[in-house]
């Protein structure tokens, strides 16, 4: 149950994005009025517009992507070409649907065919001008792009023109059959148009790890295809055996439903890394206020100045880059068993503490997580110890501006008997019988060896998608952080 | 038999990486690997006869003492090569031993070799020095401040020096090992990993041993296929202080120690205590298919949207119920203003009653109309007293309350959108609950049930008028009528029939009267304006329901009848009546007393009875035992229940006495329309005690009286009809039949009866001169009469002309004459006498012919004397003294009735 539970806390964290646009959508059906397209009662428009959104956040290929081991060509521009492409491409399926069911255009001409046949033409020039971004270098025999597409279209095409030949029903009744099966058809468009035929051949050449043929993930796409429209259909049936059936009122319910599906779809990617920042702070505290006018006596204890608070502190000009590894409980292999081209580039080795750190699963869901670095200190390394005739002082400390309440029974500490207590939870110190620490955004970690101390502030910024962006980074040393050798 | 393949380049800081690397040689170009001892430094890979994989093997080399582990709980290496185990292993379907309940048990054995166990903390034991004998025992070493001097020394080296005595004959290149075995558990959902350090001690150790053992294995140590196994089974984590195990054959040939820990790069053991090592446990890795997980997932959100939406959707719908218990008293309401009843559109409320008033009064029932576009035109205030009126008949709506009830509450309902709260069945339920909009203390609109009594109240008002506007033209139609008598006895009827009631009653009925019943189109000045009504003119709901009256409207009362009847006419009543009368359905006649019976009129303009005979009948009928049942005379007598019938005049007729009943009143009739008898207090007749008067005489009379020939007219004596009075003979010289006079009927029959005593002869009873009409019917005046065989001996040549014969017809004659001058309203009583004498001398003077009109004198007019003189003759002698003892006998009877009647007594 509480797996569970966190399972349904952790969805909405990651699906941000998503969740934000049904925000945004639930904020705009408020104010669209009834004269306008959008407030259709078939809700076409309508999901047309959510499916817009959901191009612009999260359409990906359906397809397997390129080859892992090559490195893609990024270009900007024509990426947001592409982009544009996408976004487009369900309201130009909404245009051929509507031109097939024999509607007038919304300015209430017979346009309507016209006009979808020139949105099909841009969405087409757009994603050929968007075609740079994410090209590959290795281009090996196999089907022809141009015929595959060329087929792919028309097929598509005449997918949704039968849909819209056969839907008879006025646009003045709630959605039915051929308005989901239109979802459908517009998610499998969206999981088709960044698809490569390129990425097909590449993967086909190489073969698989186990010596077998390539297979397209026939799944995929069939779950794009028949998922939300069976989906949509349920709610409808739901709705209506309900008596409550489905209308614009309804439309936040539909919005809700295209959305998740997006989630499903197209779930939001692992990053293999996320880039950290730690920012070097010094105390803000230290100075005493004077009592009465006059310096505070002696016996009185100091305030500020023996204690780093985590909440009284001030960046200093230097920062370090810290990139932490996401461990996915997913086996890559098993997801895609592509042969490797060649081996892939080791890594800098770690040679510190830090170097051990990473973003591991979350305990009870099993999902990956970037939110909480988990050290682990199973050898011990760069941890004060006392040995015979050898005495290492390092000593690692994490101090936690709010700490989570209710975790565990460790009891409050405090420094001196004047001091206050330090909650339990926000002081984490690594000596002989730690195993492991945890990090989270805004954590405080004090490194000191020989004497020597700095404090930093940790910053966990952005995440790291690419594996080949991590190939020559160099490991953290203790040296880089307090300059002692 | 076990086997190592590699050794691959190991570095401590990249452990997993070099598993990564030698599994997937093994998995593409196993032989490509060469078989190894592990006395290299590196990583092996453990593999048994049959090729499965059971574990790795790491032999480290001097660069330990930089790159080594410092410490720590866990085994070194461990966590990093069964991790890569877990991503490379399980992909390439390696074949692994050994497997118990599932779960791989591969083993890490990390090897120390000599060269750093021997500087270790926990040293194998040695190879025993040889001893010098000729050492000085004595000789000490250096002590130690801690240790007594002598003491420690000695006994640390006796015992190494036992251990090392034991495992002399090993090998002197001796190892340490640290053993950890793991556990991975794969599954199709999830694969998860743990691992532990294991120890393998000496046989005899209490616990940790491994049981009885060949005697080679005790001395030469465990064979490695041997301790493999029992480190992959039977081996548990020890206990107590850290130690050393049995010896171990290693491959190679070389002998190894397995240890209850670890050594950190300062060749120290760890951890502190072999009960500290922990057990590490591997992330837990989701192993579904792709497939599964992905529809997994979908099946997931579809269902948490599904729930999410409808959980969302009935929460607000229970959230937004009222709470009807546990709250605090509400107030009650102050009453809203009638221009918002149910709806602050106030006239859409209105169209929607009227609406439903209109639906329900054609005999719909509530929720079943359709008033989604209604507009209010029509006036519907008597519809609404129809409905209103439903509950007088006995008849509710379906829901138990009153129809108009129902139709106000259906509209408030359908204005408020039907909340289910006032749903007469809950929620989905179109009926509105009356109950709930009426009645409820909580819940019911007060506004409504003001409006509803304001109308009722206006129906209660406008109710009696209506009844009364009916009750006066069912009157009218049935007693009397516009003119004459008629109009008197109709006077006399409502007159009776309002005595008592209010003025707005009275004028109601007089209303109903004087003008047709269709003719009111609405209820305001329905019986004409009065002071009564004014005041409903002002009230705002009672106006609100009218409406426009164009000219084909049906009248009020018919709008009333139809809303309040529409499903079961009436089947008695006023309203029955008024049904059948204003749908031309009446007609008939119903029976009275005396073989009497009155007209039913067809309509209201056909009339009814228009003599009082006939209405005294009815009256008299409907009072009986056994009274006759018609819808309209019912109401009739209803509205005369304190009128007193004037007939019969002057006494109950006998039913056992001469002639019939009915002669015997219609001779009353004769004798009080011929002022012969006048009813009085002292008469004790009907009359007595009532002011009702006698209104129609000449019509009762004429009713009475039938002027046909014997065997013509209605007097059938027998059967069931009306016998009329008949006189037997009335004819000319010719025989024809002469069509007598009121006067000569009512004489003979006066006669007939005894009214006009001591003028027959005495020897002759009134029944003999008179005769029957048919024998035993009781009906007076037969041909077979005394007087009509005298007339008829008159008139024919030869007959007797005796004077009986003359005398029997000159009391007809004379009789006549006598009620000629009483009923005569010019002439007082006291003139009588001397008028009739006077009339009598002029029937001498008179010719035949003067007297033809006349036959009763015209025959005995030759015997008549003139002036004073008799007729000459002797032969018409007798004749002459019949007439004048019969002109004697009239002439005492002319004197008595004037002196009576002067006198205010009976004859």
């Amino acid at each position: 149950m509480i797996a569970m539970l966190r399972r349904l806390a952790i969805s909405p964290r990651s699906n941000l994005d998503l969740l934000a646009a049904w925000v945004a959508t639930v904020a705009v059906h408020t104010v669209v009025p009834d004269e306008v397209i959008l407030a259709r009662l078939d809700l076409v428009p309508w999901f047309t517009l959510c499916m817009t959104l959901v191009a612009v956040l999260r359409a990906q290929p359906l397809g397997d992507p390129h080859h892992p081991s090559l490195s893609v060509r990024r270009a900007s521009w024509s990426g947001l070409f592409g982009r544009v492409g996408y976004a487009l491409a369900p309201i130009a399926t909404l245009l051929v649907y509507d031109a097939a069911a024999g509607r007038a255009d919304p300015w209430g001409t017979d346009l309507l065919t016209p006009i979808a046949a020139a949105a099909c033409l841009v969405v087409a020039v757009l994603l050929t001008i968007g075609n740079a971004q994410g090209l590959t270098s290795w281009n090996p025999p196999g089907p022809n792009t141009f015929v595959v597409w060329t087929l792919r279209g028309l097929l598509f095409l005449g997918v949704v023109v039968v849909l819209g030949h056969y839907n008879t029903a006025p646009v003045t009744r709630g959605p039915g059959a051929t308005a989901a099966a239109l979802l459908g058809a517009q998610f499998l468009a969206l999981g088709l148009l960044p698809d490569r035929i390129q990425s097909y051949r590449q993967r086909r050449a190489a073969g698989r790890r186990d010596g077998k043929m390539h297979n397209p993930p026939a799944f995929r796409f069939l779950l794009a295809a028949f998922g939300p429209s069976l989906g949509l259909g349920l709610l409808i049936v739901v709705h209506d055996a309900l008596g409550m059936t489905i209308s614009f009122t309804q439309s936040t319910v539909v919005s809700l439903h295209v959305f998740a599906w997006a989630a499903v779809i197209w779930p939001p990617r692992v990053p293999v890394a996320v880039s950290c920042i730690l920012h070097e702070v010094v105390p803000s505290g230290g100075g005493d206020p004077a009592v009465g006018g006059t310096k505070a006596s002696f016996d009185l204890p100091a305030k500020g100045a023996l204690r780093l608070d985590p909440l009284a502190i001030k960046r200093v000009s230097i920062l370090h880059h810290w990139v932490v590894p996401v461990q996915d409980p997913r086996i890559e292999d098993f997801d895609d068993p592509v042969r490797l081209l060649w081996s892939r580039p080791s890594l800098p080795l770690p040679y510190h503490v830090l170097g051990e750190a990473t973003f591991e699963p979350d305990d009870a869901t099993q999902l990956p997580q970037w939110h909480t670095i988990t050290i682990r200190l199973d050898e011990q390394r760069d941890v004060g110890r006392l040995s015979d005739g050898n005495v290492q002082t390092r000593r690692l400390a994490v101090l936690r501006p709010f700490p989570t309440r209710g975790r565990g029974g460790a009891r409050t500490v405090r420094t001196y008997r004047w001091d206050k207590r330090v909650a339990p939870g926000a002081l984490q110190v690594v000596d002989a019988t730690t195993q492991s620490i945890e990090l989270r955004n805004g954590d405080l970690l004090v490194l000191s060896t020989e004497g020597v101390a700095r404090a930093f502030e940790l910053e966990i910024a952005a995440p790291i998608f690419a594996s080949d962006e991590l190939a020559h980074r160099r490991g953290p040393h203790l040296e880089d952080y307090v300059g002692v050798s | 038999m076990i086997r190592l393949l590699g050794p691959v380049p190991f570095d401590t800081a990249a452990a997993g990486r070099a598993a990564r690397s030698l599994l997937s040689r093994l998995a593409t170009a196993p032989a490509e690997i060469p078989v190894g001892q592990g006395s290299l430094p590196g990583l092996y890979l453990v593999m048994d006869d049959s090729g499965a994989l059971r574990g790795f093997w790491v032999t480290l080399g001097a660069s330990w003492l930089d790159e080594g582990t410092v410490g720590g709980v866990t085994p070194p290496f461990a966590k990093a090569l069964l991790d890569a185990a877990t991503e490379e292993l399980w992909w390439a379907r390696f074949q692994v031993a050994p497997m118990v309940l599932g779960a791989w048990r591969p083993l890490i054995i990390v090897e120390w070799p000599a060269s750093l166990a021997d500087r270790s903390s926990l040293a194998p034991p040695g190879v025993p020095a040889e001893v010098d004998p000729a050492a000085d025992p004595t000789r000490r070493g250096p002590s130690r401040w801690l240790v007594p001097d002598g003491l420690e020394e000695s006994v640390a080296s006796e015992i190494q020096q036992a251990t090392s005595a034991r495992w002399a004959h090993l090998p002197p290149a001796r190892s340490l090992l640290c053993i950890v075995r793991g556990s991975l558990r794969w599954t199709r959902a999830v694969h998860e990993g743990r691992f532990e350090l294991v120890y393998i001690a000496e046989p005899e150790a209490e616990g940790l041993g491994i049981g009885s053992m060949p005697a080679s294995w005790t001395r030469d140590g465990l064979p490695a296929d041997e301790w493999v196994e029992i480190a992959s089974g039977q081996a548990t984590r020890p206990e107590g202080e850290h130690q050393l195990g049995h010896p171990l054959q290693l491959p190679g040939g070389r002998i190894g120690f397995p240890m209850s820990g670890w050594l950190s790069r300062e060749l120290d053991i760890h951890p502190s205590r072999p009960i500290d090592a922990a057990v590490g446990q591997l992330v837990s890795r989701d192993t579904r298919s792709q497939v599964l997980a992905q529809a997994t997932l979908a099946a997931a959100v579809t269902a948490w949207v599904l729930m999410g939406t409808l959980a969302f959707s009935g929460g607000l719908r229970w959230l937004s119920r009222p709470t009807v218990q546990g709250a605090a008293p509400a107030l009650e309401p102050a009453a809203q203003p009638a221009f918002s009843v149910c709806s602050a559109d106030h006239g859409r409320f209105v169209d929607q009653l009227s609406c439903q008033v209109e639906y329900i009064a054609a005999g719909g029932e509530p929720g079943k109309a359709s008033c989604a576009d209604a507009r209010h035109e029509t006036d519907l205030q008597a519809s609404w007293c129809g409905l209103r009126d439903r509950t007088l008949d006995g008849t509710n709506a379906p829901s138990g309350y009153p129809w108009a009830d129902a139709a106000a509450a259906q509209a408030c309902f359908e204005v408020l959108d039907k909340p289910w709260e006032y749903a007469l069945g809950g929620i989905g339920d179109t009926v509105a609950n009356p109950g709930k909009l009426l009645e409820d203390p909580k819940l019911r609109v007060n506004s409504l049930v003001e409006l509803v009594a304001s109308l009722d109240a206006g129906c209660n008002a406008y109710r009696e008028r209506m009844e009364k506007l009916v009750d006066g033209a069912i009157l009218a139609a049935h007693v009397g009528g516009e003119d004459g008598e008629a109009k008197a006895l109709q006077d006399q009827a409502f007159a009776v029939a309002t005595q008592g009631q209010s003025p707005t009653s009275r004028l109601c009925m007089e209303a109903g009267r004087s003008q047709p019943i269709e003719a009111s189109t609405e209820l305001f000045g329905l019986c004409g304006a009065d002071s009564a009504e004014d005041s409903w003119r002002e009230v705002v709901p009672w106006r609100a329901l009218g409406g426009e009256h164009p000219h084909d409207v049906p009248s009020v009362i018919d709008r009333y009848v139809a809303a309040r009847f529409a499903a079961a006419p009436p089947r008695e009543g006023r309203w029955a009546c008024h049904s059948l009368l204003a749908a031309s359905l009446g007609g008939g006649v119903s029976p009275g007393v005396w073989d009497q019976v009155v007209p039913a009129p067809e309509s209201y303009r056909s009339g009814g009875t228009r003599n009082q005979l006939g209405l005294d009948s009815w009256i008299l009928a409907s009072r009986t035992d056994n009274p006759p049942s018609d819808v309209c005379w019912n109401e009739v007598a209803r509205m005369l229940a304190a009128y007193t019938p004037a007939h019969p005049l002057l006494s109950e007729p006998k039913p056992d006495g001469w002639p019939s009943a009915e002669q015997q009143v219609c001779g009353q009739v004769c004798a009080d329309y011929f002022h012969l008898a006048k009813p009085s207090s002292a008469s004790g007749g009907p009359l007595a005690s009532t002011a009702t008067a006698w209104a129609t005489p000449g019509s009762d009379l004429a009713a009475c009286v039938d002027r046909s020939a014997p065997g013509l007219g209605r007097a059938g004596g027998i059967d069931d009809r009306f016998d009329k009075l008949a006189i037997p003979w009335n004819r000319a010289r010719d025989g024809s039949w002469v069509a007598p006079e009121y006067a000569d009927v009512c004489a003979f029959n006066l006669l007939a009866q005894g009214l006009v005593p001591d003028v027959l002869p005495a020897d002759l009873p009134a029944t003999s001169w008179a005769g029957q009409s048919v024998p035993g019917s009781k009906i007076a005046g037969g041909v077979t009469g005394a007087a009509a065989q005298a007339a008829a001996a008159l008139v024919e040549y030869g007959r007797n002309r005796s004077s009986a014969t003359c005398g029997r017809v000159a009391v007809q004659c004379f009789v006549r004459q006598m009620l000629d001058v009483t009923g005569d309203p010019s002439l007082g009583p006291q003139l009588w006498p001397e008028t009739w004498k006077r009339r009598v001398d002029d029937l001498s003077r008179a010719s035949s012919d003067d007297l033809a009109d006349e036959p009763w004198c015209r025959v005995i007019r030759p015997f008549l004397p003139v002036d004073g003189r008799l007729p000459e003759g002797e032969l018409d002698y007798p004749c002459v003294v019949g007439v004048t003892e019969a002109r004697e006998r009239v002439a005492r009877a002319v004197n008595r009735f004037a002196a009576g009647v002067t006198e205010g007594a009976k004859p």
